[in-house]
């Protein structure tokens, strides 16, 4: 364990080296524009686009981290062979990539938190009529971490078997795909008018259930729209947090497989 | 490297934790209807064709809101601008990409209903099953906001539509709304209703049981009262005057509202308890309304629709020991309709964004107030039979046109008509003309049996050379 975690607190260490905070400064710098945009609209539309876009920038951004950290954490050490040393070391190949993921997930953690909590000032400051604090955000702030958390087993899992270019386009068009659940949900079931085969519902029964759902993720609109009532909200984010632990789960273990018989 | 027991054992791991991916998955599409886009099963192969690509990424990305926000605000503008067609398909995507968005469900059904207009500003009366299918699925949508239960049954059934039994059928379901949230108290008198939907007061920060006895209350006592259940409306009031009284002492920063409502209600309350003693013995004779109704063409689809009707109020009654008499009274309206003869409006439409609107069917709806007992209304239809899209196309060969007074509807007879012919007609009559059939003209859904409203009806039907002729002709 000791071992993961030196791994994990070396891989944080490296991606802070690596000025990845940058990107903080950046939706820094579109949030407070974004407090400033939308004031000549209503203030219901102003409240709505403003959240929206907030949490959807975090989101975004967490992204764009997630996929570029994850598919170059295997790569990186692979390219400067780093790699040799460590594993010449008692370090099972394992340990090795559970801890690059591990610091790769804490370096997301970081990030995603301080723009929500940024966010979250930032509305109490200028949207807020009341100036009241909003932990609520912070729901949608947790929810998008352990989006990310999923987004970045998933491209741990490629950077094992692909280049870092081709881990690229795989990651992102899987989390568009993933991003669709209500329309692949939809494709899943009998047509309105029946011209829908058997086999295109199968396909996309399959889809559904076996594509990380990432959409499972996105909660902002109760946070969007605070008087909408949301039946068992602690519930439906139990659930989910437990759908990206375990499926985050499956994506190292077949990382560790296929990791396993590579030649590196 | 690892050994092959253990290479198998991870395969089957892999393969044994999809189990509960699949489990947790079709735990969460159900609980996850409540996030997400609405109605895809129905919608999603229009909407996805029509909403461009860059729309389409930016809602699956998290941008969702601010999508339909934005695209809700070019909407408003589209109204103000006067483009009612483009407003249709912005409401249907909109509402689709944000179904929490309830300002647009009460906006958009508001538009639908009132402000696509003619020349002269009657309202696109072909637009009103849209509105239905917009509101319900608002509703569905948003299971536990009162308002737009509200909206479908003042807006749209009571003052639109006249239909007073669908109207008290939605306030009762707002008043039947209940919150189930973990986190807030259920009801402590569920049979009530009106007491289930709780909200955490600014001031004492304690949850107060809340269905908004203003807008849910008082109107349901006015749709009572309409529907001539005047014993159901008195128990509304009084409930509304407890409601009122807690809630000044619960609910402290609602309290000046309260205290509005509370006045209004006890004003209504007394008002109605007077009413229901002395209407009794004013309509006991029956009234004859008399009416009588024509349409004259003063030019190629250009019309005056008018008319006389005995509309007396309480003509004769005794004040301070003397016999005073009073009347004709004016403020009552005739309603009238032209439509094509053999055009049955749906209840609701499919509302996506390829609208089938009967763009084919004409239909008109207004109504003239009566003056000294004589009613005439100008009607110009010729303005808006032209171009690509009419609003009145005269493509039918027969055409209905109907006159009614309707003494439910607080908009067509006034309250000191009211006294003398009663609360649903029940002290008029009317030797040709009286309808008892239970069916308000445009209500779309009828009769209202319940409700026993009786009506002054007269039909005349045209033809298509009727309305297109030249020259001054009248039809009666």
């Amino acid at each position: 364990m000791s071992t993961i975690l030196t791994l994990a607190s070396g891989t944080f260490g490296e991606a802070m080296r690596r000025k990845i905070l940058n990107v903080f400064l950046f939706v820094a710098i579109a949030m407070i524009v974004l407090f400033f945009a939308f004031a000549s609209f209503s203030v219901t539309s102003d409240m709505i686009i403003t959240m929206s876009t907030g949490l959807g920038i975090i989101s975004l951004a967490g992204v764009f981290i997630s996929v570029i950290l994850g598919i170059n954490l295997i790569p990186n050490e692979i390219e400067k062979r780093t790699i040799y040393t460590i594993l010449s070391k008692p370090v099972k190949r394992h340990e090795f990539l559970i801890g690059k993921f591990l610091g790769g997930l804490a370096t997301v953690f970081v990030n995603i938190f301080l723009m929500g909590a940024l966010f979250v000032i930032g509305v109490a400051l200028f949207k807020d009529p009341h100036h009241h604090i909003r932990l609520d955000i912070l729901e949608g702030v947790l929810m998008i971490f352990f989006q990310m958390m999923l987004v970045n087993a998933l491209a741990v899992m490629f950077s094992v078997f692909t280049s870092p270019f081709v881990n690229f386009f795989l990651t992102f068009a899987i989390y568009i795909l993933g991003s669709m659940s209500a329309i692949t949900e939809s494709l899943g079931q009998a047509s309105a008018n029946g011209k829908r085969s058997a086999g295109v519902q199968i396909i996309f029964k399959a889809v559904h259930f076996l594509v990380p759902n990432f959409a499972n993720f996105n909660v902002q609109n109760p946070i969007i729209h605070p008087e909408v009532v949301i039946q068992s909200m602690s519930k439906y984010m139990a659930t989910n947090i437990l759908y990206a632990i375990i499926y985050s789960t499956i994506m190292l273990l077949i990382a560790i497989l296929v990791f396993d018989r590579r030649e590196v | 490297m690892m050994n092959q027991s253990k290479r198998t054992l991870g395969i089957l791991a892999v393969l044994l934790l999809y189990i509960p991916i699949v489990f947790l998955q079709s735990v969460i599409d159900p609980m996850r209807k409540q996030f997400e886009l609405a109605n895809t099963a129905g919608t999603i192969n229009t909407v996805g064709r029509a909403l461009p690509i860059e729309f389409t990424l930016g809602a699956a990305t998290g941008f969702r809101e601010a999508i339909a926000g934005l695209l809700w605000v070019r909407t408003d503008k589209f109204f103000h601008e006067g483009n009612y067609d483009a407003i249709v398909p912005m409401v249907r995507i909109i509402t689709w990409l944000d179904p929490q968005n309830v300002d647009v469900y009460q906006t958009g059904a508001w538009h639908l209903d009132y402000n696509f207009t003619d020349a002269e500003q009657r309202s696109d009366r072909r637009y009103l099953p849209l509105s239905v299918t917009l509101l319900e699925e608002g509703i569905a949508n948003n299971p536990t906001t009162t308002k737009l239960y509200a909206d479908l049954a003042f807006t749209h059934y009571f003052r639109k539509m006249c239909n007073y039994e669908k109207s008290i059928e939605w306030y009762r379901k707002a008043s039947a709304v209940r919150v189930i949230d973990p986190k807030q108290p259920l009801s402590v008198d569920p049979d009530t209703g009106l007491r289930d939907h709780y909200v955490v007061d600014a001031i004492t920060h304690k949850p107060t049981p809340y269905a908004d006895p203003t807008i849910v209350g008082h109107g349901l006592a006015h749709a009572l009262t309409a529907a001539g259940d005047i014993d159901g409306a008195i128990k509304q009031w009084q409930f509304c005057i407890s409601e009122h009284k807690r809630l000044m002492v619960e609910s402290p920063s609602t309290a000046a509202q309260d205290s509005s409502g509370l006045h209004v209600s006890e004003k209504n309350l007394n008002e109605t308890l007077m009413r229901k003693q002395f209407r009794v013995l004013d309509t006991k004779t029956p009234e004859d309304i008399d009416l009588h109704a024509w349409l004259v063409r003063t030019a190629p689809m250009k019309f005056r629709f008018e008319g006389t009707a005995n509309f007396v109020g309480a003509k004769k009654f005794t004040l301070e020991g003397h016999q005073v008499t009073w009347g004709p009274v004016d403020g009552a309206r005739i309603n009238f309709r032209l439509e094509d003869a053999d055009y049955e409006q749906p209840q609701s439409l499919p509302f996506d964004l390829s609208v089938k609107l009967p763009k084919h069917v004409t239909m008109m709806q207004d109504s003239g107030a009566v003056s000294n007992g004589h009613f005439t209304r100008r009607v110009n239809m010729f303005d808006d039979s032209l171009g690509d899209n009419p609003m009145y196309p005269f493509r039918a060969k027969r055409y209905k046109v109907t006159f009614w007074f309707n003494p439910a509807d607080p908009a067509s007879c006034p309250p000191n008509l009211q006294d003398r012919i009663g609360w649903v007609g029940e002290g008029m009559t009317d030797k040709n003309h009286l309808d008892v059939s239970g069916i308000v003209p445009g209500a779309l859904e009828g009769p209202q049996e319940k409700s026993r409203v009786r009506l002054v009806t007269k039909v005349i039907y045209l033809t298509r050379d009727d309305i297109m002729g030249t020259g001054e002709k009248k039809f009666e």
